[in-house]
């Protein structure tokens, strides 16, 4: 071992050894990933229920905290409100405050797995388990003050319906935004809350257009997946220009860089042959138009990607090239 | 208490069928598959959190300079894992897939400071807001070669973590960045160099 090679190891011990982890604290952990796998795991049983009981009137579920107000009783406070003065958010949302235009498309939150989509003319969605465009976690209207992103929410998980609240946002760059949600009250609708980063994925931004996930991977990297169930989910095509969303329902949807479906149907999975067949409501695609892959692989360790080849492709769509990773997984 | 006495010791309390699956390895593979089946496959989950928490608890510290950072990193890649771990064919893949996860969470951070920090160069990299706990060290660390080895590019600083924190050989390297093993030794020996440039520039 060189002598540079034995400082550095010596300094990684150094730093290692300073990483001390308690049974106390192994513990906490623990508890925490079982809180958030507890969570998901709630959201997807009340995507379940809302499924059923489309039709029933719910009462918000809020979480409330009690607080001073100026007369020195407590009172319940505004639900889902967002700390609107404290200088430390301030300083975070640098940048132009939010527009239908600027918002417009789908974003992918920085925590790897909620996404979110504007649409006109002031639809937002909101969800963390690849249904973006069929059945979102959270759906509702928007309306926008200054920097302030109301939101009033009117279907999705059982127990979201009818809730408002504030976000907070800022976009620095283009394809960049940032964000401040409520803190509390949310937490059976939203995977995410407090403040955070988003990145464009339609339109496209540099930062996702430049993940690769197929450079340095050989034809033995790609196996075929292991059941139908590992192409549930939010895919990306790599280079970005598209977005496809296969549900466990059947039903999948592809949109372009204008964040709108382009084509829907209904998927198959035979063997190594994924097929999506157009449905008559497809923008782009004549009902009954069919885009088959066969040999379809997948590659996992921890982004997943996903590619076949196009054996047939009646309805002529671009993205029938292209290679896809997991959103979800993106940075993961 | 020292760290491997606590992991000792939790590995110890637990004489459970998931723990035993994940110590057979390759050889584990189908008992793997039953068990991912079932519901119990949470325990899995379970076991292997245990037996790799610290770890990547560590690479986590190590690449990005932050507990807090790191505890968020490896949250995020053991409820990534949570979503994942019936596509996956055993407990090495689980392990693999774990590392990567962390280290593709690692490499989202960074890249979210340096857009947000540039043109300072990439050194000790805080939160938002210090709390008390947050294990960033201060001068010290600045005279590190960890510190430094934070500046590298990409692959290098992944490759040198991977042979020098993780202790991977240079197999188990490429297999894990999913990169050829002479793209390992490269870049091995390529952040070798540009640490001892950057420390003789210092000096």
């Amino acid at each position: 071992m060189s002598s540079i090679e034995e400082r550095l190891a010596r300094d990684i011990s150094a730093i290692t050894g300073g990483v001390v982890v308690t049974e106390s604290d192994l513990v906490n952990a623990r508890e925490t990933l079982e809180d958030r796998i507890r969570v998901k795991r709630r959201r997807d049983r009340g995507r379940t229920l809302a499924v059923i009981a489309a039709a029933a009137v719910v009462i918000p579920i809020l979480g409330v905290a009690a607080y001073q107000t100026l007369d020195g009783s407590e009172s319940a406070p505004p639900v889902n409100s967002v700390p609107t003065s404290p200088s430390g958010y301030d300083a975070f949302l640098k940048g132009s405050a939010p527009t239908p235009d600027l918002l417009e498309g789908a974003w992918r939150v920085d925590n790897g797995y909620v996404l979110v989509r504007f649409a006109a003319p002031n639809v937002v969605s909101f969800d963390d388990t690849g249904r973006l465009f069929g059945s979102p976690g959270v759906q509702g209207t928007y309306e926008i003050a200054g920097d302030v992103i109301t939101v009033s929410v009117d279907s999705g998980l059982a127990g979201c319906a009818g809730q408002t609240f504030d976000m907070r946002a800022s976009l620095p760059k283009p394809g960049a935004m940032r964000f401040v949600l409520p803190t509390a009250g949310l937490s059976s609708c939203m995977s995410v809350a407090g403040r955070g980063d988003m990145e464009k994925l339609l339109p496209t931004s540099n930062s996702v257009a430049e993940f690769d996930i197929t450079t340095d991977t050989t034809k033995a990297d790609w196996s075929p997946p292991v059941n139908a169930a590992a192409l549930h989910g939010d895919w990306m095509a790599e280079g970005g220009g598209y977005l496809m969303e296969i549900n466990p329902s059947g039903s999948y949807y592809v949109a372009d860089e204008s964040g709108e479906p382009i084509d829907d149907g209904q998927w198959s999975l035979r063997g190594t042959d994924l097929t999506l067949t157009s449905s008559a409501t497809s923008r782009d695609c004549a009902g009954g138009d069919r885009l088959v892959w066969g040999d379809l692989g997948q590659f996992i360790t921890g982004t997943t990607g996903m590619r076949g080849t196009s054996v047939q492709n009646t309805c002529g769509g671009a993205w029938a090239s292209k290679v896809w990773f997991l959103l979800p997984d993106l940075g993961s | 208490m020292s760290t491997f006495w606590v992991f000792e010791r939790l590995s110890g309390m637990t004489n459970s069928v998931p723990e035993e699956i994940l110590s057979m390895g390759e050889r584990g593979a189908s008992r793997w598959r039953d068990a991912a089946s079932e519901p119990a496959g949470a325990e899995l989950v379970d076991a292997l959190f245990r037996r790799h928490y610290v770890s990547l608890l560590r690479l986590g510290v190590v690449m990005l300079g932050s507990r807090e950072a790191a505890e968020d990193a490896v949250q995020d890649a053991f409820v990534a894992l949570h979503r994942h771990w019936q596509t996956l064919n055993g407990p090495e893949a689980a392990e693999a897939y774990l590392r990567s996860a962390v280290l593709n969470r690692c490499r989202s951070w960074v890249r979210r400071q340096v857009t947000q920090r540039a043109p300072r160069p990439l050194m000790l990299v805080r939160e938002h807001e210090d709390g008390p706990e947050d294990s960033t060290v201060g001068r010290e660390e600045a005279e590190s070669l960890v510190a430094v080895m934070r500046t590298l590019a990409r692959r290098q600083r992944e490759v040198l973590a991977c042979r020098y924190v993780l202790e991977l050989s240079i197999t188990e390297t490429a297999q894990l960045l999913e990169i050829s093993e002479g793209s390992v030794k490269a870049h091995t020996h390529r952040g070798l160099q540009a640490l001892r440039k950057r420390i003789e520039v210092a000096q």
